[in-house]
């Protein structure tokens, strides 16, 4: 079976046309993209799509009341919600070193939430 | 009034203003950071999603990431930070500036880079008819309320425009809660990156209505409703297309605007071109000792080249302090075929840099091109590209050697052709 996808890898945003077996939906081969950056990213999207988690948490005592935060690893696509969600019951207290773990394991994913900067 | 000297003063500490401001510290002058708000970093605080420094670290950084690399490096040097503290006017390469702490102040820099950045166009610079109730804004405001203030501006929201600030807020806006009814698009191709498409529109099944604008806005107190319409190719409304469509928030990503009235009060000249200063090589003004950083020039798509661009103008500040400033006639830089904003417009052949880096903006999209600096006949550089699109900047950069090749009559042109 025949899919489109547009790479997310970089700005260039590469159209990607990839074959995948009838049967299992598994990744077969990719075209169209401009770098192996491009291949490896066709597979992972179709075999285990994974995006990078952004958020918010609230924090106490800093001249801004939300801190920006990052998950460590790209979550699986399916829990990003879920991680999402998660945030908004957190509250840190200032300071906070950028790299400082703010949530673990978030979602069930084994995958660590950061502090995007200090505060 | 407190009077500071200082060799070089940045205006603005967003990305430009950061990397400008290190770049010139790191080359042994004395610089005077000048920031309006209490924080570092300009924007990319806000930007909390990833994607950034790809270019610089080889990696994807949220902005808050981006930014701390340089704030941290910021908070090693010497250079002297103003908080808090608005610059009023430029005359006379005096900058006036005031703080709540310091009440009015007087900068007398040898040289001044300016790195204000972009503001968004808003409701009122683009046609859309109604009453003016609460809950139409920009999306960097969106962005503002929800990132930094955190709360959210609305329940239902509709967005005008597909720049890539109107995407990346409708994933952000629909993670937290918000439903996002679609992006509606004036033009017949989508404003930002294709990749902001897939990962922020398609991911999350939010429609994207091309050559569809909003006409105008219901509600008094608080927005109630807006009015899409279609347009055809010459983007006039199509009559019966009409919809309606219930929402308390309009979120408009309808582009963006060098920022330049404090250039403008300088005295520099303004190119209508890219709506930011006219600058040579060194990226100075029109006003010697001035010079320009970042998206108060032209409108970046990556923070990566802002960062480059902004070292470069304080290399070429440097130069101006030390002497080496090129006093040559300068020679146009022509925008020639499908570039539709350049910079910089104008070199000197006497400019002593190491290398020198063009930037463009393409009217439209094409593939397998050639990016091609030419002097009259003569062909300079060239560079194949596989395909150029109107929301990516081109880039082509001339070494040393190329930059020898530069005769001081002619003027020179830049060609992005098939």
């Amino acid at each position: 079976m025949e899919s489109k996808l547009i790479c997310i890898s970089c700005p260039r945003g590469c159209e990607l046309l990839v074959q995948t077996d009838e049967r299992t939906g598994s990744f077969i081969s990719v075209e169209g993209n401009a770098c192996i950056r491009g291949s490896s990213f066709a597979a992972a999207e179709i075999n285990h799509p994974e995006r990078m988690m952004t958020s918010v948490v609230s924090i106490r005592g800093a001249k801004h009341c939300m801190l920006p935060v990052i998950s460590r690893r790209p979550l699986p696509k399916g829990k990003l919600a879920e991680a999402v969600r998660a945030m908004r019951s957190i509250t840190v207290e200032a300071p906070v070193k950028e790299g400082d773990v703010i949530a673990e394991d978030i979602a069930g994913t084994g995958i660590d939430v950061i502090a995007a900067r200090s505060l | 009034m407190k009077v500071i000297e200082t060799d070089i003063a940045v205006i603005g500490a967003g990305p430009a203003g950061l990397a400008a401001a290190l770049e010139a510290s790191r080359l042994g002058k004395h610089v005077t950071l000048i920031e309006r708000s209490d924080d570092l970093g300009g924007i990319l605080q806000q930007c909390i999603h990833d994607g950034f420094g790809l270019v610089r670290f080889k990696k994807q950084l949220s902005g808050p990431q981006y930014a701390e690399r340089f704030i941290e490096e910021l908070k090693a040097s010497d250079v002297s930070l103003l908080l808090d503290t608005t610059v009023l006017s430029i005359e006379n390469k005096v900058i006036r500036a005031v703080s709540p702490r310091e009440g009015v102040l007087e900068i007398r820099p040898g040289a001044i880079v300016l790195a204000m950045g972009c503001r968004e166009r808003t409701r009122s610079q683009v046609e859309i008819y109604g009453t003016r109730p609460s809950g139409v804004m920009t999306a960097g405001t969106v962005q503002r309320y929800i990132n930094l203030e955190g709360y959210l501006p609305g329940r239902r929201a509709v967005i005008l425009g597909s720049g890539d600030i109107g995407m990346i807020m409708a994933r952000r806006m629909h993670l937290e809660g918000i439903e996002v009814l679609g992006v509606y698009e004036l033009m017949p191709e989508v404003g930002g990156l294709a990749r902001n498409v897939y990962q922020c529109l398609i991911d999350y099944d939010i429609p994207l209505h091309l050559s569809t604008t909003v006409k105008e806005v219901f509600g008094n107190e608080r927005l109630e409703g807006v009015r899409v319409v279609k347009v055809d190719e010459n983007r006039r409304p199509i009559e019966g297309t009409e919809e309606d469509i219930a929402c308390d928030l309009l979120v408009l990503s309808v582009g963006l605007i060098p920022e330049n009235e404090l250039s403008r009060k300088a005295g520099v000249l303004i190119s209508p071109m890219t709506q930011g200063p006219v600058l040579d090589e060194s990226m100075m003004t029109s006003v010697p000792g001035i010079f320009a950083a970042g998206n108060v020039s032209i409108v970046f798509d990556l923070v990566d080249y802002v960062s480059d661009s902004a070292e470069a103008t304080a290399r070429g500040a440097v130069r101006y302090l030390d002497g080496q400033a090129p006093s040559a006639e300068p020679l146009d830089v022509i925008a020639g075929e499908n570039v539709a904003s350049l910079l910089p417009t104008q070199y000197r052949v006497d400019y002593v840099g190491d290398e020198l880096s063009f930037y463009m903006r393409v009217r439209k999209m094409e593939s397998n091109v050639r990016v091609t600096l030419r002097q009259g006949k003569r062909v300079l550089k060239s560079k194949k590209q596989l395909v150029v699109r109107p929301a990516e900047m081109v880039t082509l950069t001339l070494s040393r050697e190329d930059l020898t090749l530069i005769e001081p009559d002619t003027p020179l042109e830049i060609h992005i052709e098939t």
